[in-house]
């Protein structure tokens, strides 16, 4: 359950978010730098780093956990697709909005229960 | 504030699985510091402008970290002004900040860089943890890297 604390988290997250939303509005394209080809690569061997960890643990998994290894296919694909077609942004604002939701449902149902007694 | 104090620092855990479209809602956070002295001695102040104390703190006592907690290997778990903050020294056995730098984003949209662990080693850490709330999460994660994968996403 949330705690009283955990608010001023998302105040600070939104806070963060509308500022960093602010700053999107402003982003404007910007010459290919040298470093970008860096970049690149260094996203490349990224991807390929992460192919081989991915790798080792469905190893992992199959051998010592297969039904987790089986719970990646039932897993509904829609809401991470929508996810991904936010912005990480977009998807850190959402996660607040949610957190926010559950902590006002929390707290109507722990007055709601101190209601009762 | 950690980034106005200049603290290198990683995203780990629940806002990094959200950073990098993993559909699930977190309220605290996670991060991985570099052990330096001088990123250890940034961390204390900010740490300390944050009023954070251990948790949870049964002798209501408001223990304060110290520089040498920060330098040690250990997962330390603050109350602060602005709610839940786990500093940990070390994910995942002995993986620090440097070890995990290699397996970062930086996230630079904004008009600061954030650096959050990227999706792959966020598996393995999990994998690795094997609590029960790490098996659970497994297969939101490994299903949100294949359909990052096949949006060539990573």
């Amino acid at each position: 359950m949330m705690t009283s604390t955990s608010a001023g988290w998302l105040d600070s997250l939104t806070f963060l978010t509308e500022k960093l939303e602010r700053s999107l509005n402003c982003v404007k394209p910007v010459a290919v730098r040298p470093t970008a080809c860096a970049d690149g690569l260094s996203r490349a061997l990224s991807m390929l780093m992460g192919d081989e960890l991915v790798i080792e643990v469905r190893a992992f998994l199959a051998e010592h956990d297969p039904d987790v290894l089986a719970a990646i296919e039932d897993v509904d694909r829609s809401l991470i697709q929508s996810e991904l077609r936010r912005s990480p942004l977009e998807r850190l604002v959402a996660s607040v909005q949610q957190a926010r939701f559950y902590e006002r449902l929390a707290a109507s149902r722990k007055s709601a229960q101190g209601g009762s007694r | 504030m950690l980034i106005e104090g200049n603290v290198e620092f990683i995203v780990v855990g629940g806002a990094a699985a959200v950073l990098s479209g993993v559909p699930v809602v977190t309220k605290d956070l996670d991060i991985v510091h570099k052990r330096s002295s001088e990123n250890v001695e940034r961390l204390l102040s900010v740490l300390s402008k944050l009023d954070a104390h251990f948790r949870p703190d049964f002798a209501q006592r408001k223990l304060r970290p110290r520089a040498s907690d920060l330098t040690g290997h250990g997962h330390l778990n603050f109350d602060t002004t602005f709610g839940p903050l786990d500093v940990l020294c070390e994910v995942s056995g002995s993986r620090g900040f440097d070890e995990l730098v290699p397996h970062t984003v930086e996230l630079s949209d904004f008009d600061m860089k954030l650096r959050v662990l990227d999706l792959p080693m966020l598996i393995k850490v999990k994998a690795e943890a094997n609590r029960p709330k790490d098996r659970m999460a497994l297969p939101i994660l490994m299903a949100t890297l294949d359909e990052r994968q096949k949006l060539g996403q990573g």
